[in-house]
């Protein structure tokens, strides 16, 4: 399933398919570590409009909403 | 020889700065605390050069002002040698920085620092096999402590003789021929007047690189068509833009290199983390934490402070009670004495009670990683009037006093985050305020509409941050905001951080305070308070609708807040305002107090944060809003 990062619920891991508007976005994740066919896994969602925080390569990163709207994620299936 | 620390954000560079050149900039556990460089001389081991601390860059290539300033530094300035440091528990994604740093060709030297949190996180690294990889030495510190701090100079001063700049990693096939056919393009002699490699250059123009690419176009203009030909034949090859396909490859190179040299042990219990985290940054729990930890904080500065000012004043006052029986009182040298005294005194009644338990609490909130989790938490709300999360911290602090939460502005990164929010927390009612609300709006006009005002303030305030946010617009694409690991505090980092801070305060805010206590009592001394009084009269009874006699309390507000009450009681010759003032005209009077220019030593921290001007535009700025208000709520009478 694709969706955006901040529709993700809990605990769902997901891969990233891409990361939409411009090249300062990118950059932005890039520089945390943050690139596609990464694997994060979501601790927090982001509710009422708040950021989402997430696990990826070891570290925890708070994104803020209108940032995770742009980042394309595939969900993993639970094994 | 100069040697710059380049680095991540909170990776420990200033750590390791401050554990070689005393004490010169400030640690805490927040990524962006380096917000300029710092230099420093440093004698160690017998060898003797200039230490550069430089912001915590995440990679070469950044649209961030601050990363910027790193990246000029060193293409610019280029120093004799580079220490990367590396969050050696983050160090797949620190590495993405290092084949970034080696392609610039700078001697360099690579500090694994906290070596020890890899090792909790199960992480076990092969130092050897990562100085093989990467060419160049590598040093396991733990910085805090100064371990394998000696080793690590030692080393820079040898390879900066030696000019070792390490291996260069390459990144696949077709990425690298048409890099290698750009750098060739491109020409020895355009790099060089730029100041790095040509293959430094023609990635980072891959990469989309505003800066370079403007350089380049001044230098090179017939290049860009082969630069955009380039840059397709990259995105249609891999199905996504250049500066993305670059950026992958390094990625999984790092990667690469990090699975060539750890080992990750799979961790038997959840890290310490993740539990405390369960509960800190509950959707619903995290924000009752928050609320008591702000609260607690709150309340143990500010009653703290309060038993340590009353006694510290009433000394102060004995003195000058004394000084009064000594001197004649109405001499014109007991008149500059009160004024040095009181402005002393005010300087003193606010740092010993109030900043040093504020600060010392701060550091610990900054060093135990809290801070971020309270930005993550509040960030959607704070956007709503155009900040962000971490602001929520001033603006706490600043109901109790106005200065330490000023002082606290600078727990963020961006110079304009920092300018709106020390604006805007001048604007909330400071315990002083408090005083002047309840003495005149409470007592007389009853406590509904006290609380009337409180919530008129935050109306304000969110209109005024608005404003200020149009004018001045976030460019940021939004929070992107690591959490640090929680660590244990370390008294004497915290005690010489609050010292660092107090040092400050004293030094650009009491010159004011002093200064503008003695010009208040000369005003006396010549009897100009009369005249004062004259001069404001056209606004403070033309305009507002008040008694003439206020407008020296209104002046003497500027010195302490509380003394515009304090004042109104021998300006009107009563203390019982109801029979010398109306009902509105004590809501006109308090409701301008509430806004108008910020206290001497408010004004003071504002200049040593965000300057004359910033400290100058405030004063206006909240005149400004004090005058609108109180010509508001004058309206608001006539109408009712």
């Amino acid at each position: 399933m694709i969706t955006t990062l901040e529709k993700l619920k809990e605990g769902m891991s997901a891969v990233v398919k891409q990361v939409h508007g411009g090249h300062k976005v990118r950059q932005r994740l890039g520089g945390l570590g943050i690139h596609v066919d990464d694997t994060l896994k979501v601790l927090r969602t982001g509710f009422l409009g708040g950021p989402v925080l997430i696990e990826i390569h070891g570290t925890e990163v708070g994104i803020g909403h209108g940032m995770a709207e742009k980042i394309e994620v595939e969900v993993m299936e639970k094994e | 020889m100069r040697i710059a620390l380049v680095g991540q954000p909170n990776c420990g560079k200033s750590a390791l700065f401050n554990s070689v050149a005393g004490y010169k900039t400030i640690v805490s556990n927040f990524p962006g605390t380096t917000v300029d460089y710092v230099t420093s001389p440093v004698n160690l081991n017998g060898d003797s050069f200039t230490l550069v601390d430089l912001p915590g860059i995440y990679s070469v290539s950044t649209s961030e002002r601050e990363e910027i300033l790193a990246r000029r530094y060193l293409i610019k300035e280029r120093p004799d040698l580079v220490i990367n440091i590396l969050d050696a528990s983050v160090l797949s994604r620190s590495l993405e920085l290092t084949l970034e740093i080696l392609e610039l060709k700078i001697p360099l030297v690579i500090c694994l620092n906290m070596i020890d949190e890899a090792e909790k996180k199960g992480v076990e690294i092969d130092v050897g096999h990562l100085s093989q990889d990467l060419g160049v030495p590598v040093i396991p510190t733990i910085a805090i402590r100064g371990q394998g701090v000696p080793e690590l100079f030692q080393s820079a001063v040898e390879t900066a003789k030696s000019g070792n700049t390490g291996k260069i990693h390459f990144l696949s096939l077709d990425v690298e021929r048409i890099i290698s056919e750009l750098a060739d393009l491109l020409g020895v002699a355009t790099a060089t007047r730029l100041g790095v490699p040509q293959r430094f250059l023609a990635i980072r123009l891959l990469e989309e690189d505003e800066e370079f690419e403007q350089s380049v176009r001044e230098i090179n203009p017939g290049i860009m068509g082969d630069l955009q030909r380039f840059r397709s034949m990259l995105s249609e090859c891999h199905g996504r833009p250049s500066d993305m396909v670059v950026s992958s490859e390094r990625h999984s190179l790092a990667m690469n290199l990090f699975e060539h040299v750890a080992k990750v042990r799979p961790q038997s219990s959840k890290p310490f983390r993740e539990q405390i985290d369960k509960y800190v940054m509950h959707p619903y729990l995290g924000y009752l934490f928050l609320g008591g930890i702000l609260f607690s904080f709150f309340l143990i500065v500010f009653s703290l402070g309060k038993h340590i000012e009353e006694p510290i004043l009433a000394l102060f006052e004995q003195f000058a009670a004394y000084l009064g029986v000594h001197l004649s009182k109405e001499s014109l040298l007991f008149t500059v004495v009160n004024g040095l005294i009181q402005g002393l005194s005010g300087g003193i009644g606010i740092v010993l009670p109030y900043l040093i338990p504020f600060l010392l609490g701060l550091s610990l909130l900054e060093d135990i990683g809290y801070l971020p989790r309270a930005a993550f938490l509040m960030d959607s709300i704070m956007h709503s009037i155009g900040l962000h999360g971490k602001s929520i911290i001033p603006f706490v602090l600043s109901y109790g006093c106005n200065v330490p939460a000023i002082m606290g502005v600078r727990i963020m990164e961006r110079a304009r985050d920092r300018f709106i929010t020390a604006v805007l927390v001048t604007l909330i009612p400071c315990a002083a305020r408090t005083t002047v609300i309840f003495a005149l709006v409470a007592f007389y006009l009853g406590p509904l509409k006290a609380l009337l005002l409180y919530v008129l303030n935050v109306v304000v305030i969110a209109v005024a941050g608005k404003i200020l946010s149009r004018v001045m617009p976030d460019v940021s694409p939004g929070m992107i905001l690591e959490m640090p690991s929680y660590k244990w505090p370390q008294l004497s980092a915290g005690m010489r951080k609050v010292w660092f801070r107090l040092r400050e305060f004293v030094l650009i805010a009491w010159p004011i305070l002093i200064a503008g206590s003695v010009i208040l009592s000369l005003l006396e001394y010549f009897q100009l308070d009369e005249r004062i009084n004259g001069i404001f009269s056209f606004f403070t009874s033309g305009l507002l609708g008040l008694p003439s006699a206020v407008g020296i309390t209104l002046i003497f507000g500027i010195l302490r807040k509380e003394l515009a009450i304090i004042m109104l009681v021998q300006a009107l010759g009563t203390s019982n305002f109801s029979s010398v003032m109306t009902g509105e005209q004590m809501m006109v009077f308090t409701v301008f107090s509430l806004f108008y220019i910020p206290c001497l030593a408010t004004l003071g921290m504002l200049r040593s944060t965000i300057g004359t001007r910033g400290m100058l535009f405030t004063l206006f700025f909240n005149t400004a809003i004090g005058t609108l208000m109180a010509l508001a709520t004058r309206a608001l009478y006539w109408a009712c």
